[in-house]
């Protein structure tokens, strides 16, 4: 004998609730047939009947009920379901005499009912009540049992549904708000790595702003000794020229010392011009250039540091650009030099131009030495240089910054240690204008 | 012979300037801030006026603001250490005829001064 579950599954019911449900069902209907075994000790037909109703129902809920939904569907399976319940209650029923413990699995079946959803679910539950009590009146059940039984499992089945009703209805309020919930966790996990992204960039922009007021702040008091040191050992050096009759040291000033020594005041002086580009732009005017025309130009300048690598270049004639052509000029050759420097011999540099929907793209890539993160994280940072000291004075990715900048463009690096670094430009087909505001003259703070 | 007034309150710089441009022949002037500038006016009538930018008081180009009025015929030069002006020479106004930047290249500054000393005494024969 058997009161498995007839509940008729829906789609959104979740797979763990219906299993968790059955086992409690089955485990009931398990301690029924076991009480029924107990009664009918002794009577070994009786048993064996109740017995073997019991194994055929288990087996068939075990076995075929999930096939047969999975094949016909869930309302044919509830109906073959309800014909075995019937025929299976009857066979029990009429072979044990219709004691109150058979009768039992007709409220406990109907316990299991599942109200939501199937629309046929009421009328097998009619069905199999008005069935079981014909036959189990006609075959000499007694009548006031048989009522007992009846109204006990009309409402156990509406009790059974309204509960379920009710499960099904806060389940899916808790469903829904979970959904909410998590699309709400994760559009907040977006939004804040958005705003992670653009504080590090903002305090990346600040850092190299702040750098660079210091950079004019230095230039400017550098620029003012500079011009009278430049201009007095230029004159120096003429009028020791004009002389006629110099000492063998005065000549060695003349021929060697001081003609180094203008070389060195030129140096700093570049090294100034450059920090002051970083720091403000130059005022060269805008206008419209052929930005392969000025790779090309770029390619020529920098060629005596590229000698020993293989130059490829993939122009892809992205045509007519409005900027500052000298120091779109000037970017190049720092990144080319880089490259060459950081390249050993027998490696490649290749610059690659691409025109895309919303300006320019291009790229400087080596297959040299590479960075560290560490490295990457300075390399725009003005007097940050990893060449030797007094190599390199560590300006000129500054400078490439500074300009990119002021054209409205973005630079960005990709580079792993030992695997070469890519430099990524993007410009603009039109810079915003105006970026470059001569500073005023009436600042008070300028000037000298 | 030209007469140039230089202004800057680094007396090294006003040094090497006249040091540059009396050999170029010229008669030089100088002052230590604006307002010793302006009183050098009243007896000295230079042709050309150089300027510092930045000075304590009154800035190089309020004072070659005060030189456009009081000896218009004048050539004014702002020099600075700053910026790359170059590119707004005589932007604010007629009030500075050029603009050279700090460190300047001597041979350049000179050409610079005769050019525009050339210019203004045909645009004002008699100046």
């Amino acid at each position: 004998m058997d009161a498995q579950p007839k509940q008729a599954p829906q789609e959104a019911e979740p797979e763990h609730f219906r299993k968790g449900m059955e086992s409690i069902a089955g485990l009931g209907s398990m301690a029924l047939n076991v009480a029924l075994v107990g009664w009918f000790w002794g009577q070994w037909s009786v048993m064996f009947t109740i017995l073997s109703v019991s194994v055929v129902l288990t087996l068939f809920n075990l076995l075929l009920v999930e096939r047969m939904a999975r094949r016909f569907g869930w309302g044919v399976t509830e109906a073959a379901r309800t014909f075995l319940n019937i025929v299976g209650m009857l066979v029990a029923g009429i072979a044990a005499q219709w004691i109150p413990l058979v009768w039992t699995f007709m409220p406990y079946g109907l316990l299991w009912f599942n109200g939501a959803g199937d629309r046929w679910v009421r009328h097998r539950m009619v069905t199999y009540m008005v069935v079981v009590d014909v036959v189990a009146l006609a075959t000499g059940a007694r009548v006031d049992t048989a009522l007992a039984f009846t109204v006990l499992s009309i409402f156990s089945y509406a009790v059974s549904e309204r509960r379920v009703k009710l499960m099904w209805g806060s389940l899916k309020q808790e469903l829904t708000q979970r959904e909410a919930l998590e699309k709400a966790n994760r559009d907040l996990a977006k939004a804040h790595q958005e705003l992670q992204m653009l504080h590090q960039r903002a305090v990346e922009q600040e850092k190299l702003s702040s750098l660079g007021m210091l950079a004019a702040g230095v230039a400017h008091e550098i620029n003012n000794p500079m011009s009278f040191v430049t201009s007095n050992v230029n004159s120096m050096l003429r009028d020791l020229r004009d002389e006629q009759n110099l000492s063998e040291v005065m000549k060695e000033y003349v021929d060697d010392v001081l003609p180094a020594t203008l070389d060195g005041i030129k140096r700093v002086n570049a090294i100034v011009a450059d920090l002051r580009r970083f720091a403000r732009g130059d005022p060269e005017a805008h206008t419209g250039f052929d930005l392969d025309v000025e790779v090309e130009s770029a390619l020529r300048i920098a060629h005596g540091q590229l000698g020993h690598l293989k130059v490829e270049k993939d122009l892809g004639g992205v045509g007519m650009v409005v900027g500052r052509p000298r120091q779109i000029v000037q970017v190049l050759v720092n990144l080319l030099v880089n490259a060459g420097y950081a390249t050993p011999a027998g490696g490649s540099v290749s610059v690659i131009t691409r025109r895309d929907k919303d300006g320019v793209r291009m790229e400087v890539r080596d297959t040299g030495s590479g960075m560290s993160e560490e490295t990457k994280r300075h390399l725009f940072e003005p007097f940050f240089t990893t060449k030797p000291a007094g190599e390199g004075t560590g300006l000129g990715l500054s400078v490439v910054h500074g300009i990119i900048r002021s054209h409205g463009g973005r630079i960005a690096v990709e580079s792993e240690p030992g695997q070469g670094t890519s430099f990524v430009i993007r410009l603009p087909l039109v810079p915003p204008l105006p970026t470059y505001e001569p500073p005023s003259f009436r600042d008070k703070r300028m000037g000298g | 012979m030209a007469r140039i007034l230089i202004v800057d309150d680094e007396v090294h710089v006003i040094g090497a300037l006249r040091r540059l441009l009396r050999r170029e022949g010229f008669s030089i002037e100088v002052a230590l801030h604006g307002e010793e500038a302006l009183e050098k006016l009243a007896t000295f009538h230079p042709d050309v006026v150089i300027s510092d930018f930045r000075m304590r008081g009154m800035n190089g180009l309020e004072l070659l603001g005060h030189v456009l009025r009081l000896a218009p015929t004048a050539v004014r030069v702002l020099i600075s250490g700053h910026a790359d002006l170059s590119s707004s020479g005589g932007q604010p106004g007629s009030v500075i005829s050029h603009f050279i930047s700090k460190p300047w290249d001597d041979e350049r500054l000179v050409a610079d001064v005769r050019a525009l000393l050339g210019s203004q005494g045909s645009a004002t024969p008699g100046a």
